[in-house]
């Protein structure tokens, strides 16, 4: 398994239940040593590793300011250090009216937060995160989204695994998609987004009297109803196309490019 | 590290004085005060030993107990925060230790006030390296039956040596004795029985000969000497002072406390941290 993730990116891993996203995560964070191989950074040196479990367990007496404070001790900071420190995570992840709730007290929307701000703590340069976006509602679902987009513009690399596409489609930068403890499939999401879809030519009325005549002209083009639908391969094709229309009286009424779902994507690697 | 293991210190005390574990041990040391001083004015030998074994047991139970506190999901964000798995076995031994020390002098200071022992200064200075290497001693065999170290076979193997080194160990070798006793007893009656038991009988008779001979006699005292510093300590306290040889047994305890603690490190490094979600 070879994964490459380079700063400011945001790397998604999907995969269906099972699949190995979270012994990846935790091989990856040192909890769990591999059956097999080792783990080779490809820059040669361990980068600091934040990170954020799917299931968040706190001690849950304290309160969440003594926990933090707790976490930016053991991240290295001095006495003097930590309150600052503290106080700026606080900050970030919306906590400072919380910082003297007792963690037990506290929503499963204030838990991710209070799991995302441990994780930030020590200014980590890999955020590991599983299911960053569980349990929140959809306003701390943009909250969160908002931070981590701004985390990533501040130079942060990011892991996370998720089931939500959503997350991913707005998020990331990059994805993998896992399968059976392999990836099976990764590629920026820009590319993803470009790749598949097929150019569709709409026109005003039914083509039926010209579908034999556009068909001939490559396999990639098919014709349904009123829309001719160009494949990658008959792309280059598109100006005779829209010449063959014009001459047949027909209007264009628009060119779409429709991007590829992730989710078809999706489906696909894994039904594989 | 010395920041990490402190705070990790701080972190698994603050657990264990705010969990119901408190509450036993406090009944617990309750208990064993009325059973062991209520009804005495206890003479310093006894304070020094009756009390070390109240250490012993505080230490091997607290150590069970921080060693299940540890192995919940919530330490995960704090392993990853570890440059090596030792620094939490560390915490976790010094937050026993501590605990442990606190629980004993407290108790301490109760039979002292309620039962005036007459207890001289050399008789106060000998107590600490006695108490301490006991309690390290045993919390160190804790980390050993707990399910946060060890894992497969690795404990049955510890423990079922640790059996072994009791029986083969024992003073006199009465134990062997008593084991060949029975083997020839069956045999005995094996052979009684019909002449189709004979080999089986003469087999028993052989490994009771086994039991008793030479061989045996040099690996019991082999054993035997794992156990000498705790009769040598015994011995000395009852004494009421301690031979030159004598006075090596609470270093001799620290060296087998460090073997253990190394083989626990090296269990604990190389273990799965799949800890329990609750």
């Amino acid at each position: 398994m070879s994964l490459t993730l380079g700063r400011n990116q945001i790397l998604g891993i999907l995969g269906p239940n099972g699949a190995g996203k979270t012994t990846l995560l935790r091989v990856l964070t040192g909890i769990l040593p591999p059956n097999s191989g080792e783990i080779v950074p490809l820059a040669g040196q361990w980068p600091k590793i934040g990170f954020k479990p799917e299931r968040l367990h706190f001690p849950e007496r304290m309160k969440v300011r003594q926990y933090l404070t707790m976490m930016a001790s053991m991240s290295g900071y001095s006495r003097r250090e930590t309150p600052a420190a503290v106080d700026q995570i606080l900050q970030l992840v919306g906590m400072t009216s919380a910082q003297n709730h007792k963690i037990s007290k506290c929503s499963k929307g204030m838990r991710q937060r209070i799991g995302l701000a441990q994780a930030l703590l020590g200014d980590p340069d890999l955020l590991i995160l599983d299911e960053p976006g569980d349990g929140l509602d959809p306003i701390g679902q943009q909250e969160m989204r908002a931070i981590l987009q701004m985390l990533r513009e501040q130079g942060k690399t990011i892991l996370m695994c998720t089931h939500r596409l959503n997350d991913v489609k707005a998020l990331c930068t990059d994805i993998a998609i896992m399968s059976r403890g392999e990836i099976v499939y990764t590629s920026s999401l820009s590319k993803v987004t470009e790749s598949s879809g097929n150019t569709q030519i709409i026109c005003d009325g039914n083509l039926d009297t010209i579908r034999s005549l556009l068909e001939s002209l490559n396999p990639g083009i098919k014709v349904i109803e009123n829309r001719v639908e160009l494949a990658q391969e008959a792309l280059s094709l598109r100006r005779d196309v829209l010449r063959l229309l014009l001459s047949a009286g027909h209007d264009v009424l628009r060119i779409e490019r429709p991007e590829a779902s992730l989710n078809d994507i999706y489906a696909k690697m894994i039904r594989q | 590290m010395i920041q990490r293991i402190t705070t990790l210190t701080n972190y698994l005390f603050y657990r264990l004085i705010n969990s119901m574990s408190l509450g036993f041990y406090l009944l617990g040391a309750f208990a064993f005060y009325w059973l062991t001083f209520m009804q005495r004015t206890p003479e310093p030998e006894y304070f020094i030993l009756v009390i070390g074994f109240f250490g012993l047991l505080i230490s091997f139970f607290s150590t069970l107990s921080v060693a299940s506190m540890a192995n919940e999901s919530k330490s995960y964000p704090l392993f990853i925060r570890l440059s090596s798995r030792i620094e939490f076995l560390i915490a976790l031994i010094t937050t026993s230790l501590l605990f442990t020390l606190i629980l004993q002098l407290l108790f301490a200071l109760l039979v002292l006030l309620r039962n005036d022992p007459e207890l001289t200064l050399g008789r106060v200075l000998e107590i600490p390296p006695l108490w301490l290497s006991i309690n390290i001693l045993a919390s160190v065999v804790a980390l050993q039956a707990s399910d946060f170290i060890s894992y497969g076979w690795s404990r049955v193997c510890i423990f079922g040596l640790l059996a072994l080194a009791l029986v083969m160990g024992d003073n006199d070798g009465a134990t062997l004795e008593w084991l060949a006793d029975i083997f020839r007893n069956i045999a005995n009656q094996s052979a009684a029985s019909g002449t189709a038991q004979i080999q089986f009988s003469q087999a028993l008779n052989a490994s009771a000969d086994f039991l008793t001979g030479d061989f045996m006699g040099s690996v019991g005292s082999i054993f035997n000497g794992l156990f000498w510093p705790f009769r040598a300590i015994i011995d000395g306290v009852l004494n009421g002072y301690f031979s030159s040889t004598q006075a090596w047994a609470p270093a001799l305890l620290l060296i087998f406390a460090s073997i253990l603690f190394l083989l626990a490190a090296d269990f604990f490094s190389s273990r799965d941290m799949i800890l329990r979600e609750d």
